[in-house]
């Protein structure tokens, strides 16, 4: 798919026009087999979005920034693909009512938009070319001085009482230190190097002085995780005791 | 004088907009003999340089979109005919499926429509109303100042007008159908 396709700033794409776009691309119509087919390429693109919208963090353009709450929206689509592209792969995998609705939900609103893309190019021909001008009004009005009973010094000045006591007072929005917690995949990284350079350690020398619940359970997670990518292998000799973490030569893959 | 006479004499000196019932009232006459009064000024202003424009229970005299180049060599505006995907995908919902709520057009987009809505009410293209049958939500509808710009009289004269709300019935019957 070409990068030009992402990079245009100001225009950016929802997740139903990519999805009609890739569609077409293929010249295919709207179907759930179509759907299935174009399911890679649609996760790939948000994966390119996503990159794209957390480097340009520092970016001043205010598009880029609601570009990454618009990524929230791409996440639903994308899950209904991956749900159609299952049921393409297994025709029997059971789906609820409401998953089937959601399906259903998202062919009709790429029918729709196809629909409104084609009756677009009636306004697109038309505005601007041809226009009905109207009178403009040119009516002076003579202004007449014609003040009502309450203007009066006295009225005026309670009035502006009126005003100051009812002016909005500051509110005082309480604050809070965002604690930095660690994040998985530096746990990860960390994990990785310091088993690769020692080829064993205990789970409890590697959380070390950690004392945060949140941190043991995250240093937890990035041990399971290099366990799935075969970088590590693990053995607890009964319940409850420490767990042994060892590389098995790293660069041989694990099945 | 005939009271489409009358009328005509009324929206010329007016030029803006004006409803049905105040025609009705400042002539003295029903809503139905003013509508059908309308549809006959209508067509006999077709064979002059000026038309009547219609949009919801509302009527306007304009001049003939034939004569838009003309004119445009006597008004000293700066006319604008930019309108970016977003403004076209927008209008085009709102012109076709109007009146309709900001959910109703991301719904359709998949984007967040907010800010498109409001730079197109700026440029009075678009404008905003109470939903009369939900007085928490908006509904949004074409202006008259969109359909001059079109060169349309009224939202109906759009091509493929009709055929749009038989579709839609079609789909959300199909829906229906595969869910029974």
């Amino acid at each position: 798919m070409s990068e030009q396709f992402i990079a245009k700033v100001g225009e950016f794409a929802g997740p139903i026009e990519v999805l009609l776009r890739l569609i077409e691309e293929k010249k295919l119509h709207i179907s759930q087999v179509s759907l299935a087919s174009v399911a890679d390429d649609f996760i790939s693109y948000l994966q390119k979005l996503n990159n794209q919208g957390e480097a340009s963090v520092n970016d001043e353009l205010a598009c880029c920034n609601s570009n990454k709450a618009e990524i929230a929206n791409f996440i639903l689509v994308a899950s209904t693909l991956m749900l159609i592209k299952s049921l393409a792969l297994l025709p029997t995998l059971e789906v609820t009512t409401e998953e089937k609705e959601g399906i259903e939900d998202l062919e009709r609103r790429l029918r729709l938009y196809q629909r409104m893309k084609d009756l677009s190019v009636h306004i697109k021909e038309r505005f601007g070319r041809q226009i009905i001008f109207t009178r403009e009004l040119s009516r002076e009005i003579t202004p007449v001085f014609a003040p009502t009973a309450e203007i009066t010094p006295a009225g005026i000045w309670q009035a502006i009482k009126n005003l100051i006591t009812n002016f909005p007072q500051p509110e005082k929005i309480p604050e809070v230190i965002i604690k930095k917690v660690i994040s998985l995949e530096e746990v990860i990284t960390n994990l990785t190097n310091r088993v690769q350079s020692a080829l064993q350690m205990s789970f409890k020398q590697f959380v070390g002085n950690q004392k945060e619940k949140v941190n043991i359970i995250v240093s937890f997670l990035g041990m399971l995780e290099l366990v799935k990518r075969g970088i590590i292998s693990v053995e607890q000799q009964n319940h409850f005791e420490d767990i042994h973490m060892e590389t098995g030569g790293i660069d041989t893959p694990r099945y | 004088m005939s009271l489409e006479q009358q009328i005509e004499a009324i929206l010329f000196w007016k030029a803006e907009p004006l409803s049905v019932k105040k025609l009705a009232e400042v002539c003295g006459r029903n809503e139905g003999e003013i509508q059908d009064t309308i549809i006959k000024l209508e067509q006999n202003l077709m064979s002059t340089g000026v038309r009547l424009l219609r949009k919801n229970d509302e009527v306007l005299l304009g001049a003939a979109p034939e004569a838009s180049e003309l004119i445009e060599k006597l008004t000293r505006e700066e006319l604008s005919r930019d309108l970016g995907k977003a403004g076209l995908e927008t209008l085009s919902i709102v012109l076709y499926q109007g009146p309709i709520t900001r959910a109703g057009i991301d719904y359709i987009r998949g984007v967040n429509s907010s800010f498109i809505l409001r730079h197109l009410q700026i440029r009075d293209l678009v404008e905003k109303i109470i939903d009369p049958s939900d007085a928490r939500r908006f509904l949004y509808r074409p202006t008259f100042n969109l359909l001059q710009h079109l060169g349309v009289t009224k939202v109906e004269d759009l091509p493929e007008y009709g055929t749009l709300e038989a579709e839609l019935q079609k789909l959300s019957e199909s829906k229906l159908q595969a869910n029974s």
